[in-house]
């Protein structure tokens, strides 16, 4: 029996959150981040 | 890598109840990672204010020892158990960053490198799972679970697994269950075996991240050695992670050849579908910095935004791991994938002193 598949899988989410946060840091939204 | 374990399936709530019931295990996961974060600053510096020489313990250690305490005393209250499960998603999250620390000529080499290695540890470990099954008599499905979960990438790959061959969710839980307690153990053996034998943060990152079994824990287990180890580590495990497609692919077919299993029509389809996306975005990332497309304080930025990932997923591995439910699954499962587990581990070390030898890590 076939499950209902997700359209954007949670690994796909978190690419796209990685890829906005580097964007973010590319055009100088996040400036600096502390560690 | 459980992508299965990352968030409550779809209710009939809305997104925001959805998306705000995650908040509090969040939080959760950050308050741990900071007061792990914590006792190693506050270690380092009291250990210089009074000119001690105290063990440096990493931050990655004290978050998921309180985790682990939290998880197995007070235990997780219901309204932090979403928002705690969303580990995983940190760890792909920190992991694609990640690759703004890597030129994409070193992710070639080392990545190359660590490819040829876990095709061959992937067919001594599969091989010897298998026979190891048959010799304590699990059941056939359980063993292919136990096989793909010890040989590649944890609990994500037993859960692909198990939709693929149509896998009993006893068999499934017991994999799951042996595989994380194995993973818990792993993070405290490898770094006093790898402090042991003198290796190098290379070598002791590639061992890692070939032997340790789930993607988090092999994390951990690197960045618990040293920061270039971690690094290291991650990049073998997500050259195991790829591969993942292929081996769920094989078993699939294996399994509805017996009749015991659905027919894989479309395997171009298949692969895609299991094939870790996060992957594809950490090479992404590793080209961008590659091409300077960043300057050096952006991937410093980049590179600590990772770290925060990381000091999540690492607050996760502790919170999530209870040990009382671990320990009712049974011994049978867990004789089996420790044995495995040693002889991956063994397997593995011996070819890393090998590429040690021969490439110079």
């Amino acid at each position: 029996m076939s499950k209902p598949q997700r359209r954007f899988s949670l690994d796909s989410w978190a690419v796209v959150l990685a890829l906005v946060a580097a964007l973010l840091v590319r055009i100088g939204l996040i400036k600096t981040v502390p560690w | 890598m459980a992508s299965s374990v990352a968030l409550p399936q779809a209710r009939a709530t809305s997104f925001p109840n959805r998306f705000f019931g995650l908040v509090p295990g969040i939080l959760l996961l950050l308050a741990v990672g900071y007061a792990g974060k914590f006792i190693e600053q506050s270690i380092a510096h009291y250990g210089k204010a009074h000119h001690l020489v105290l063990p440096n313990i990493e931050y990655v250690l004290w978050a998921i020892l309180l985790g682990l305490v939290i998880s197995n005393t007070v235990g997780i209250p219901q309204v932090f158990r979403a928002g705690v499960a969303t580990y995983e998603f940190w760890l792909k999250a920190g992991i694609v960053l990640l690759g703004a620390r890597f030129l994409l000529g070193d992710v070639l080499r080392l990545g190359g490198l660590s490819l040829l290695l876990v095709f061959i540890e992937l067919a001594l470990a599969l091989t010897f799972m298998t026979y190891l099954g048959r010799a304590f008599k699990l059941s056939p499905k359980l063993t292919s679970l136990l096989a793909v979960g010890s040989s590649i990438c944890g609990v994500s790959a037993i859960i692909a697994t198990q939709g693929a061959i149509d896998a009993d969710d006893e068999d499934t839980s017991y994999a799951i269950a042996a595989i994380l307690a194995l993973g818990a153990v792993s993070l405290f053996i490898f770094p006093l075996v790898g402090h042991a034998l003198h290796l190098s943060d290379h070598a002791y990152g590639l061992w890692a991240g070939l032997a340790v079994d789930n993607t988090a824990e092999a994390t951990a287990a690197g960045a618990l050695y040293s920061d270039a180890a971690g690094k290291v580590a991650v990049l073998a495990k997500t050259c195991r992670n790829a591969l993942i497609g292929f081996i769920v692919l094989g078993y699939a077919i294996y399994w509805a050849q017996k009749g015991q299993a659905a027919e894989v029509t479309n395997k171009a389809a298949f692969l895609w579908r299991k094939f870790p996306k996060f992957v594809l975005g950490f090479l992404f990332i590793s080209l961008l910095a590659t091409l300077s497309v960043f300057t050096k304080p952006q991937l410093s930025a980049l590179g600590n935004l990772s770290r925060w990932a990381f000091l999540l997923t690492f607050a996760g591995v502790g919170l999530r791991t209870n040990l009382r439910e671990l320990g009712k699954q049974g011994a049978r499962p867990f004789i089996v994938g420790a044995v495995g587990e040693v002889a991956v581990a063994l397997i593995t070390l011996g070819l890393v002193f090998g590429a040690d030898k021969w490439f110079h890590l």
